[in-house]
């Protein structure tokens, strides 16, 4: 067996990069309220009516 | 021979005839004459087209019609004079080094703002092609969109003129009549060199593929001795005396795809004759190596031809080495080259990781160790970033700044693969940093930011690199000031989004079919709408069918729906849009609201998300053992008990390779986990119960192995399509794939994401589908990290179909036989 990887390191290294996701949430909330205190009427898009349900 | 190829191939031509036209309309030196010619003409092919469209193709009808049109464009009236410094400057692709040198300092000096106008380029162009001006050069004077471009797009902007764009003394008319010609002479590679500065990239793309597609078509459908004679027709000049340059365009656009007598006749030819251009063919010959099978004998025969040739064809040699040629034959190949063939896992990959840069700048290997350079240097922009930097002696000062990034903390990824451009553009701000004795945290803060995005936002000194913000407000604003409305959709992509050139948010967020697609098409990789005011729609009802079947989750929709928000700004600005969405966005980047790394997150949990999805779909024994149905028996093989496990009947979903889809591995199961057996991806078709046998091989021919997978790693599939994706070891789209999750159907059409069932739906009968897995697992402590296949299949009536090298796959891995009963399943 040869020691090869098959991919370089950089993938693996990429990979690990840290994803708060707590924090992610966070920021994703504080873009959709500037956008509702800024644009109340486009930011329907962001909460479309439920679809029926069956 | 009329077939609706040439059909389609006239259509193209229609499409770059108007786009001509187009051109012509904007030209103030057109005549209003010329116009009415030019339309009167598209119109007449337009109607040929129209007829032909209503006519079977291959008909004799259809024959006529056409015949007319060649003969209509055979009949150009081309002065061939006025062409002469053309073809001469087409031709002269390959500028020699002084040139090519001169041309890199001009660009570089307008791409870092030393020169505001075209000039500069203009003189030495001037320099070193007197001909340019001839041709209309100082034409760049005025040229707004490389004077108006932002600096870090000038140099793009300026590779992409070419002294034929620049048209002033031949009339497009007469352009038009040329391109005609050459296309009926078959001379496409002349045709496309005159047409490319004409026609918007992606029409002349689908020219070039409709070509590939024409001769592959050619290669399959006629007999090989009736190819040959065209290749050699094309090749063999009157005095019998080789054209090199029909040879290596026939080689390195169709060498896969000849058949293998003319494979390896072209080949051998091909090898004669490379020169200057040798770079540029040798991975099609490479390929066409692998896939031409061939016998010991044969690479003997072109490793004597290699013997003449260049040093650099080391590639080659090792293919050949490798297919039985007498190593000896290749004496003198530089311990660098052996110790990088000792590296590198792939002969793919070597192209993809940094041979390019490697083999046109040698010198660096010691200054910036071998390992940087195979992993991070691609050919590209950061190759002739590297290549400026070389010719300039800047290298030892470039690595500083490596040292130094390193230095801080920052890791290659990404920013490696842009250094060279970055420390080009930027030597000012580069030299500022290096001499600072110590970053404050705001300006390292800065720094790691600009370094991902290659200062896309022009920082220029220090002391913006500690205020970003109001860098990027600034630079936002402008985009919006604008009238094309591309920069600024582009600007708010950036500043929320992260503005990763890899990761391709609209793609990302389409492949799960939630964009309604009735307006949507592939521009560079991008998904994009074709009226630009055409709001990207999202489909609720799939939304909720993909939560629920688990391929998506609540919080990646509400991150998918800030993209479509922020995408479907409208040129228009209805109501202020533009006004409010720049409110926004600046208010975003105050609260440093960059939503990157989510992003990315997205692609992954996607990946993720679809990957158990499958992984959930596949056949597992163990769940069955209690199924009455499922048989599980044992055969010996060398000693070794090797379980077998029949399936008579029952339901399974399968991920199958057969080895040696490639080429020429053998049957030796340790291939697998070698470097001769390392390609990056696997392709692998699914199969079901209901189709076993849309993986075109499963007509299991004698000695064949296939393997099965069902264990698949969190990130394995990266590609999907209901059709070959044309994956050539997986080398092609590997960029895509690796950086995202990606649906192609032949490259052309994106597609949803298809779930297991949706995709073998699709899958057309007695076609295959593919499904790209990547080659490494993720698991390290087996076999570093390379996916290994979950079982042997073997499709026969008892285990006496058993063959030996089924048997012995199945040792060398330690995984079951999975026996299916042909005559149980459909086809």
């Amino acid at each position: 067996m040869e020691n090869n990887k098959p991919f370089s390191s950089n993938l693996e290294k990429d990979k690990s990069e840290k994803y708060d996701s707590e924090e992610y949430e966070k920021k994703v909330d504080q873009i959709i309220k500037i956008i509702i205190d800024t644009d109340p009427e486009g930011a329907i898009e962001l909460h479309p009516a439920k679809p029926k349900q069956p | 021979m009329i077939d609706s190829e040439h059909i389609s191939s006239i259509d193209s031509l229609i499409q770059a005839e108007e786009s001509v036209l187009e051109t012509e309309l904007l030209s103030t030196e057109t005549k209003q004459g010329n116009i009415e010619t030019l339309v009167a003409d598209i119109e007449s092919t337009k109607l040929v087209l129209a007829e032909c469209s209503n006519i079977k193709p291959n008909s004799k009808k259809a024959d006529e019609i056409l015949g007319e049109f060649f003969t209509d464009c055979a009949k150009a009236v081309v002065d061939e004079a006025k062409f002469d410094g053309f073809i001469d400057t087409v031709e002269r692709k390959q500028i020699a080094t002084e040139e090519e040198k001169a041309l890199i300092v001009a660009e570089g000096e307008i791409a870092t703002g030393a020169e505001t106008s075209g000039q500069h380029v203009i003189e030495t162009l001037e320099q070193f092609d007197p001909s340019a001006v001839d041709l209309g050069i100082d034409k760049l004077k005025n040229d707004s969109e490389i004077i108006g471009a932002d600096l870090d797009e000038r140099v793009s902007q300026i590779r992409k003129r070419h002294p034929l764009d620049l048209v002033g003394k031949i009339g497009d008319k007469m352009l038009i009549q040329k391109i005609k010609k050459l296309i009926c002479d078959g001379s496409y590679t002349d045709a496309e060199n005159l047409i490319n500065p004409y026609v918007k990239e992606e029409l002349w793309l689908d020219e070039k593929k409709e070509f590939g597609y024409r001769l592959l078509k050619l290669s399959k459908q006629f007999p090989p001795e009736m190819v040959k004679e065209k290749v050699d027709e094309e090749t063999i000049q009157k005095d019998g005396t080789i054209n090199e340059r029909a040879v290596l365009e026939i080689a390195s656009r169709y060498g896969d795809t000849l058949p293998r007598e003319v494979g390896l006749d072209i080949l051998g030819k091909a090898v004669r004759c490379v020169g200057s251009n040798n770079f540029r063919i040798i991975e099609s010959l490479s390929k066409t190596i692998v896939a031409l099978e061939l016998t010991e004998e044969d690479a003997d025969k072109i490793a004597e031809n290699l013997t003449n040739g260049n040093g650099k064809n080391f590639l080659l040699m090792d293919m050949l080495i490798k297919q039985g040629a007498d190593p000896t034959k290749f004496e003198g190949m530089t311990k660098t080259w052996e110790e990088i063939l000792t590296k590198v896992p792939d002969i793919d990959s070597m192209f993809e990781n940094g041979l390019n840069g490697i083999t046109y700048c040698k010198e660096n290997v010691e200054t910036l160790g071998l390992d940087f350079m195979l992993n991070n240097i691609e050919s590209g922009p950061n190759l002739s970033a590297l290549n400026y930097l070389t010719n300039n002696g800047n290298i030892g000062e470039c690595k500083k700044w490596i040292d130094y990034l390193h230095g801080i903390g920052v890791e290659d990824g990404d920013f490696a693969k842009t250094v060279f451009i970055f420390f080009e553009e930027n030597e000012k701000l580069v030299s500022e940093i290096l001499s600072a004795e110590i970053l404050v945290e705001a300006e390292k803060k800065g720094l790691i930011e600009i370094i991902s995005s290659v200062n896309k936002f022009g920082v220029k000194n220090m002391a913006e690199l500690a205020d970003l913000k109001r860098v990027k407000i600034g630079y936002l604003e402008q985009a919006f000031l604008d009238d094309d409305i591309h920069k600024g959709k582009k600007a708010l992509e950036t500043v929320i989004f992260g503005g990763d050139k890899n990761l391709q948010i609209t793609v990302l967020i389409n492949s799960l079919g939630i964009i309604k697609a009735n307006s949507l098409y592939i521009k560079n990789g991008k998904i994009e709408t074709k009226d630009i005011d055409k709001k990207f729609i999202i489909d609720e009802k799939r939304i909720e069918e993909l939560i629920e079947s688990g391929m998506l989750d609540v919080g990646l929709v509400k991150t998918i729906r800030l993209v479509v928000y922020f995408r479907n700004f409208t040129a228009t600005d209805e109501k202020g849009q533009k006004t409010k969405l720049l409110e926004e966005a600046k208010k975003c980047i105050e609260q440093e609201l960059n939503v990157c790394i989510g992003v990315k997150e997205l692609d992954r949990r996607q990946k993720a998300l679809i990957n158990q999805n499958y992984s959930r779909e596949m056949f597992r024994d163990n769940l069955m053992r209690n199924d009455k149905k499922l048989k599980h028996t044992s055969i010996e093989f060398n000693g070794s008990e090797i379980p077998v496990t029949i399936l008579d009947g029952e339901p399974f979903k399968m991920l199958v390779h057969k080895l040696n889809a490639y080429g020429n591995n053998g049957n030796d199961p340790s291939t697998w986990n070698v470097l001769s057996g390392g390609r990056s991806y696997i392709s692998s078709s699914l199969i079901s119960s209901e189709k076993i046998n849309i993986a075109g091989g499963i007509k299991q021919k004698k000695g064949t192995v296939i393997y099965g997978f069902t264990d698949l790693g969190k990130e394995s599939i990266l590609q999907v399509g209901s059709a070959d994706i044309y994956t050539i070891g997986g080398s092609r789209g590997k960029a895509k794939a690796e950086k995202s999750l990606i649906f192609f159907e032949n490259e052309e059409r994106v597609i949803n994401l298809m779930t297991p069932n949706e995709l073998l739906t699709q899958t057309s009968y007695g076609k295959y589908n593919e499904v790209v897995l990547d080659r490494y697992s993720g698991d390290l402590e087996t076999y570093d990290g390379r996916l290994q296949p979950s079982c042997i299949l073997v499709f026969g009536k008892s285990e006496i179909d058993i063959n030996d090298e089924a048997k012995q796959a199945a040792n060398y891995f330690g995984k079951p036989i999975y026996l299916i009963s042909r005559g149980k399943y459909g086809k």
